[in-house]
């Protein structure tokens, strides 16, 4: 880890200062190696070819050498749908459970294409229609009536004028009546601004990708008509458990340096435990198939085992020997897995007793879990 | 003179395309086609209206039946574009392959070799397993070889991709598709040099695996099993392609392309004539068959399997890759629109556009299933397998069927099923359709008839929906499923050995099973399947009578029944017997009003002569048996009785009334019979007005007395009890007689019998159960055992839930009576450590 020196809070942060830098910044490198040795037709607004932002997904090796490391895991016909879609003008709706990857595979589907992912809305069941289409200064309103100073521009209306991605996150949560807002400009490709009497038109290449969570109870269904401009690409979760662990550890590994935790990664052996505890609970099932088990509330994605694993090296760096144990395991565990004390705790020690007491080799977490139970 | 070989792929249309093209630009006088050469005389058939493929060449052994072979062709079959141009210009045109003659018999030795060397077995495959070990450390060259022989296409596609392929199975199909199945029209001369260039990289090919076999010698296991018939088919080729030569001036030769080297290769016509001399032969007849698109992509009965039949329809009905992309999206939508899908015109024009830019993303230059499927599925957002499933039937795999006019199907049976189709208006389908007949209406019956009659042929087409019970009783409605298996065609001519129509077939094997236990053609029973008189046994022979009956077939009746009479008076087996009369009593019944019922006035004859001795082993058989055993013969008691109490209009069975009475009555009087069986019979009695209530109050008392062991009380009391309560509710003395035996067992008793006592009486009705109560309220018993006002009972009833939950109350609830005793026995803790003892 390199140490910087301590900057004024005001001036303008470097990207190593940065929690968590933007996709077309952390892999600038990678895109621009795309960029330059792509000689496949581009899409007019586009800045890499759809063949190029498959691979930049995927991950592989160029001609000329340069490693583009992987950003999705899973099938490579899912990306390629997705990333076809944005080439015709559909919009693309990345639906899944939480921790598919979703927001993941759309943020970076916008920084290759546009190499801007921040035009970015996010939904919630409060919001109104001026958080998709424009909002007003009010002082200045006031001050000379409607204007097109007056106007505050939403993130959709700068990606149409600048003809790039715009993202919305967590579609189904947004109240229906507003999210019809988006009908006109997925088909017309045009924001009406009737207090101007003027529309403002999409440059080419601009286009939509939007995310919605399909587990989540109390989700606004969208009207068919909004549906119709969307195609659909559903993100499964991982299909093996040699996957997922993989998943794990690429993103532990690279979260770890951006988290400032040491740099000793987890042993691949408590990688592959966690994820077999999550997919074991996730299915209801024990991975032989044999022994039927309960599901806990939480949702236990793959991001879900990536968080556990970071607080793992946390729990060890900072207050342990630096070697993730199976305590540190256990806590962070208990913390994902119990997310409703009366719920999942007995589901929690119904596992501990059937599943993973006689497990082989597994002793020392078995007495680390029991050791974290009240 | 010149031949030209047009080396293709079974089943491509691609391939089809291009034989198509070729044969125009070469005008050839003599078209040869891989296939059986016995069937080259229907190939002219080709053109018949109402030919329509799929269909398949049959040919098959007259003399020994199972033997038989397909080759089935669809519309995008080379071979059949081929048939079809030597056809419609009246061309000379043969099947060339090794005759079926030859093929048939060298089947029927194999099969011969397997049945005597079944004990051999072992060892082969010991030591194939010793082969496998073997290839382990094997030279790279000889892998691929295995490789290559097994999968060439495959082969080649790695080759030419450097393994860049996705690791699937169709790798090579996919490339092969992508190269030639899927591509548009060509020029004749484009063709020609295509076949020349498919024929140069096979030559490639098999001399590599000729220049390794050279080193390693022959190479054994499952890509090489079929080498020694393969070299015998290509030397009938090479010599009947000579034979052809002479006369015509340019031939054109259509095979698969793997055979093209070897028959172009330069061999004497001594050697293949050596090769071929002194093969067994065997009878051979051939015809035109329907076949369906399910079972081609079935990959059963025949080598090249083909996993997506519709899609190359597709492929070979819109040659313009754009046609196929709206046509196949069009199709689906409409299909799921059908079906209540949410899918306009927009979503052809979407789905089609994402098609596009996938394929183009994928480096492919059209849209292929893959890319329509997810296409479809991303535009549609389809998220459960149902409507895909429904994609991947119709569209993908396929349900289209095919047909071949009566007169083509040569044979007498087939064409009288064809007839028999038409007049009964049943269409064969292959997808399951589920019909109701009513057997009032005339057509009908004649149509659960036929497919009865069929089933009795070993053609399950139409399944009888199975009603609990014996399915002798009940509506005059019938449901059935129907699905038409096309290589059932081959049952069929297997059973036209048995006689010219379908009717007259069945009949002949009915009577055949009836008198040998098996058909001509049939395996013959195993021992432990005999009856007492070598032949079927009682419950086959009733099983058989009644599909007969059903099948309205009154020919074989004299026989079957004579059998059944054989056997009845052989066998030792009551419970057979006990079994066998219910049914046939029905029968008797059921076939009343049907045609059959003429020949049916042998039935009560063979069934006057069961009763008797049912009714002489009947005392005999109901001692000393397990409790399983006793349940047995009491359900079988009651269902003989019932057959014929109930059948009380047929004369025949009057007389055998009396003898039923005096039988029970014998078993009454062993003191051994079983108690169960002795309180079941009692009940019989009383009801059917036989014993007088005193009669049965008396056995009553015996059965119950206090000497008894309680839990032969218990049985007896079950027994009697089968059929209700409503006796005890209003025959005063036997309710206060069991009231009595109740309230007198020690409290150590009761608690052991009380889950059995429960047994019985919670198998009244509930409204059984509660006029049961009501009554020993009022009852003049009552005083000792239960509860005497409804206050109590209510009292009991909290005071159950509050001492056991829900045990208790469930127990007063069902069964007031034991509730009372319960009650009466203790205040509260007799009733937990009742609740246990159930438990336990």
């Amino acid at each position: 880890m390199t140490e910087h020196p301590p900057s004024s809070p005001d001036a303008p942060l470097s990207t190593d200062e940065l929690i968590r830098a933007h996709a077309e910044v952390q892999f600038a490198a990678e895109l621009e190696a795309l960029q330059a040795q792509d000689r496949r037709t581009r899409p007019e607004g586009w800045a890499l070819s759809p063949w190029a932002v498959v691979r930049y997904l995927m991950g592989g090796t160029l001609d000329n050498g340069a490693l583009i490391s992987p950003k999705y895991f899973g099938a490579q016909r899912l990306i390629e749908v997705a990333v076809a879609t944005l080439v015709t003008d559909r919009a693309l709706l990345l639906v899944g459970v939480p921790g598919t990857g979703k927001s993941w595979v759309s943020e970076h589907l916008a920084a290759a294409i546009c190499g801007d992912s921040t035009l970015l809305i996010q939904g919630t069941a409060g919001m109104g229609e001026e958080a998709i289409r424009y909002g007003w200064n009010y002082a200045e309103l006031l001050a000379k009536g409607p204007s097109a100073q007056a106007l505050v521009e939403s993130p959709l209306m700068r990606a149409m004028r600048r003809g790039k991605i715009a993202r919305v996150e967590e579609l189904t949560r947004i109240p229906s009546d507003v999210q019809d807002t988006l009908i006109t400009v997925l088909s017309e490709k045009a924001l009406p601004i009737a207090e101007l009497n003027m529309e403002l038109q999409a440059r080419r290449g601009f286009n939509l990708i939007a995310t919605a969570n399909d587990r989540d109870r109390g989700v606004n269904e969208l009207s068919s008509a909004l549906k119709r401009r969307f195609n659909t690409v559903v993100l499964p979760t991982p299909s093996s458990v040699d996957e997922e662990v993989m998943i794990v550890r690429e993103r532990v590994s690279s979260l770890g340096l951006a988290l400032s935790t040491p740099e000793r990664p987890p042993a691949d052996e408590d990688i592959r435990r966690v994820v077999t505890i999550f997919r074991e609970l996730r299915r209801g099932l024990t991975l032989d198939g044999l022994t039927k088990l309960k599901q806990p509330s939480a949702v236990l994605s793959a991001a879900e085992a990536i968080s556990v694993m970071n607080q793992c090296l946390a729990l060890s760096a900072h207050f342990g020997s630096g070697e993730v144990s199976a305590r540190d395991v256990a806590s962070a565990l208990m913390g994902a897995v119990i997310r409703d004390q009366a719920l999942d705790e007995p589901i929690w020690r119904e596992y501990l007793d059937v599943v993973m007491k006689g497990r082989e080799g597994w002793g020392d977490l078995y007495e680390a879990c029991r050791q974290e139970l009240p | 003179m010149s031949v030209h070989y047009l080396g293709v792929r079974h089943h491509g249309p691609g391939s089809a395309r291009a034989v198509a093209q070729a044969l125009n630009a070469l005008e050839p006088d003599c078209v040869l086609i891989e296939g059986p050469p016995e069937a080259s005389e229907l190939i002219s058939a080709c053109l018949r209206e109402g030919l329509t493929p799929p269909v398949s060449l049959l040919a098959y052994s007259p003399k020994h039946s199972g033997v038989s072979s397909f080759w089935p062709y669809c519309e995008f079959s080379p071979e059949w574009v081929a048939m079809r141009y030597a056809a419609e210009r009246a061309l000379s045109c043969a099947f060339i392959d090794l005759p079926v003659t030859h093929q048939l018999a060298l089947a029927i030795e194999a099969r011969e070799r397997l049945k005597r060397d079944e004990g051999s077995l072992l060892q082969a495959s010991a030591e194939r397993v010793e082969l496998a070990g073997a290839e382990g450390q094997q030279h790279p060259r000889v892998t691929w070889a295995y490789e290559l022989r097994r999968d060439p296409l495959g082969y080649l596609a790695t080759l030419a991709q450097e393994g860049a392929l996705e690791p699937e199975d169709e790798g090579g199909e996919r490339w092969w598709e992508e190269l030639i199945e899927g591509r548009g029209e060509l020029s004749g001369e484009e063709a020609l040099a295509f076949f020349d260039s498919v024929a140069e990289v096979m030559q490639v090919m098999r001399d590599e695996l000729d220049e390794v076999q050279r080193h390693t010698g022959p190479l054994q296991g499952p890509p090489f099993a079929g080498a020694a018939r393969e070299q015998l088919r290509e030397a009938s080729m090479r010599r009947q392609i000579k034979k052809h030569s002479k006369g015509h001036q340019r031939i054109a030769v259509v095979c698969g392309a793997w055979h093209v080297p070897a028959l172009k290769a330069k061999v004497k016509a001594s050697e293949d004539g050596a090769l071929l001399k002194g093969l067994p032969k065997d009878k051979v007849t051939c015809l035109w068959v329907p076949w369906s698109e399910a079972r081609l992509a079935h990959d059963k009965g025949y080598a090249a399997g083909l996993k997506t039949p519709a899609w190359y329809r597709y492929l070979w009905r819109y040659p313009a890759r754009d046609a196929l992309t709206e046509r196949w999206l069009i199709d689906a939508v409409r299909l799921l629109r059908a079906e209540g899908f949410n899918a306009s015109s927009a979503h052809v024009i979407e789905a089609s556009r994402l098609a596009s830019a996938l394929a183009s993303l994928r480096e492919r230059p059209a849209p292929d299933l893959d890319d329509l499927r997810d296409a479809l599925t991303s535009t549609l957002s389809l998220k459960d397998s149902h409507p895909l499933e429904l994609i991947q039937a119709k569209l993908v795999s396929g349900t289209l069927m095919g047909a071949v006019p009566s007169e083509e199907l040569n044979h007498p049976i087939v064409r009288d099923f064809e007839r028999e189709n038409k007049r009964l208006r049943l269409k064969l389908s292959d997808q399951p359709s589920a019909t109701t007949f009513d057997l009032r209406k005339a057509l009908h019956q004649d149509k659960s008839a036929y497919l009865y009659r069929l089933t009795l042929l070993n053609i399950p087409w139409g399944t009888p929906k199975v009603r609990g019970g014996s399915g002798l009783k009940g509506t005059a409605l019938e449901e059935w499923t129907l699905a038409w298996e096309p290589e059932w065609v081959m049952r069929l001519i297997d059973a036209g050995s048995y006689g010219d129509s379908v009717e007259l077939a069945a009949s002949e094997l009915v009577t055949q099973r009836a008198t040998r236990g098996h058909g001509r053609h049939e395996e013959p029973l195993k021992a432990h399947e005999r009856g007492a008189a070598g032949g079927l046994s009682l419950s086959a022979l009733t099983a058989l009578l009644w599909r007969c009956l059903r099948a309205q077939l009154s020919a074989p009746l004299p026989a079957l029944l004579k059998s059944l009479g054989d056997e009845a008076s052989l066998t030792h087996a009551l419970d057979e017997l006990l079994d066998a009369v219910p049914e046939l009593i029905w029968m008797v019944r059921y076939q009343q009003s049907a045609a059959t019922g003429l020949a049916l006035s042998l039935l009560p004859k063979v069934t006057s002569q069961l009763l008797p001795r049912i009714f002489a082993a009947l005392p005999e058989a109901s001692v000393q048996l397990s409790e399983e055993l006793t349940l047995a013969l009491c359900a079988r008691l009651s269902s003989l009785h019932r057959a014929l109490m109930t059948s009380g209009d047929q004369r025949y069975l009057q007389a055998h009334k009396p003898a039923w009475r005096a039988c029970l009555e014998r078993v009454m009087s062993r003191a051994q019979s079983e108690p169960r069986v002795r309180g079941l019979i009692a009940r019989t009695l009383f009801e059917q007005g036989w014993w007088s209530a005193a009669l049965v109050y008396a056995e009553a008392r015996v059965s119950l007395s206090a000497r008894e062991e309680p839990s032969r009380c218990v049985e007896w009391l079950e027994g009697f009890l089968t059929g209700g309560g409503l006796l005890l509710i209003y025959h005063d003395p036997l309710r206060a007689l069991i009231d009595r035996w109740v309230c007198g067992l020690s409290e150590q008793d009761f608690i052991t019998l009380l889950p059995l006592l429960r047994r019985s009486f919670t198998s009244f009705s509930y409204e059984e159960n509660r006029q049961l109560g009501e009554v020993l309220m009022r009852g003049p018993h009552l005083s000792c055992t239960g509860p005497s006002t409804s206050e109590q009972a209510h009292e009991l009833l909290i005071a159950g839930r509050q001492l056991s939950p829900s045990r208790a109350t469930a127990l007063t609830h069902a069964t007031p009576w034991l509730g009372g005793r319960a009650l009466s026995l203790a205040e509260g803790v007799e009733i937990t450590s009742l609740a246990v003892q159930e438990e336990r």
